[in-house]
């Protein structure tokens, strides 16, 4: 063997994506957007509860809403 | 105090709030249902493309991502519709003894609250009710014309228009009594009326 041969190197082992890091990555962009209209919603909610008693029925209705579908997403998570 | 009162505590002094007046709830239903459509456009489009694509062993789709990707489908559009609601739900128009205020939420952070007329500035009121859901459903909009710089207003999608409009005359009516009573006649266009 020629030793002014450079010896070839060998292929880069293949990127392997875990498919649940993409999961997460949708995770927290959901999350994001989520906290953005959760901050929003809920601002409007107490500052004007007086004024509309039933936004302060909504705000409990809308969380449970919101903790169920995370909840939903992580079990999602767990089982792919 | 009453509800109104409640409501709107920004009055002159001896002015009371008459009625608080919300678009017709199938404004909103309009909003909610178009939502619903786009809720559930993903749970037939999915399975299908899938379908087509596990066919030839492209894609695996384990239980696991089909939930996930409900779910944060779900959380979007439930986010959504809150939004909806809150923008239908904050958006009123206050009819009190003396005029006509107009609390407009547009989206999030933006609430425009403004008077549009005093009652004694009403020249005429017209409802009109218009298509099939509008008549079925009793709802639609009113046109008020006054003496002021801007002047036509418009009140669209509104429940009971025509109970609305005989609310506004009768609350006119006894406007325009209470100034004379109190030796203030009402002016228009700088004559009395």
């Amino acid at each position: 063997m020629d030793p002014t041969i450079p010896p070839i190197p060998s292929p880069l082992p293949p990127i392997v994506i875990e498919p649940s890091s993409l999961l997460w990555l949708f995770f927290w962009v959901g999350i994001v957007v989520t906290a953005g209209f959760a901050f929003g919603l809920i601002y409007h909610w107490l500052r004007y509860g007086t004024m509309y008693p039933l936004a302060l029925v909504a705000m409990p209705v809308y969380g449970v809403g919101v903790l169920v579908l995370i909840g939903a997403m992580l079990t999602g998570i767990g089982l792919a | 105090m009453n509800l109104g009162e409640t409501f709107f505590k920004d009055t002159r002094p001896g002015e009371h709030v008459v009625a608080i007046i919300r678009r017709h709830w199938f404004i909103l239903f309009k909003d909610i249902f178009g939502l619903a459509v786009i809720f559930l456009i993903p749970f037939f489009l999915v399975p299908l493309v899938f379908g087509t694509l596990t066919q030839g062993g492209a894609i695996n789709a384990s239980g696991g991502f089909v939930l996930f990707f409900a779910s944060l489908w779900s959380l979007i559009i439930w986010n959504l519709i809150f939004f909806r609601w809150t923008d239908y739900y904050y958006d009123v128009w206050i009819l009190t003894s003396d005029r006509i205020i107009d609390i407009d939420q547009r989206g999030l952070f933006h609430r425009d609250v403004a008077t549009l007329f005093d009652l004694n500035h009403i020249e005429d009121v017209k409802t009109i009710l218009s298509g099939v859901i509008g008549n079925i459903f009793n709802f639609g909009k009113i046109q008020i014309q006054t003496a002021a710089t801007r002047d036509e207003f418009v009140i669209d999608g509104i429940a009971n228009p025509v109970h609305f409009e005989r609310l506004i005359r009768d609350t006119q009516q006894k406007h325009m009594a209470e100034m004379f009573d109190r030796g203030h006649p009402p002016m228009r266009r700088g004559r009395p009326v």
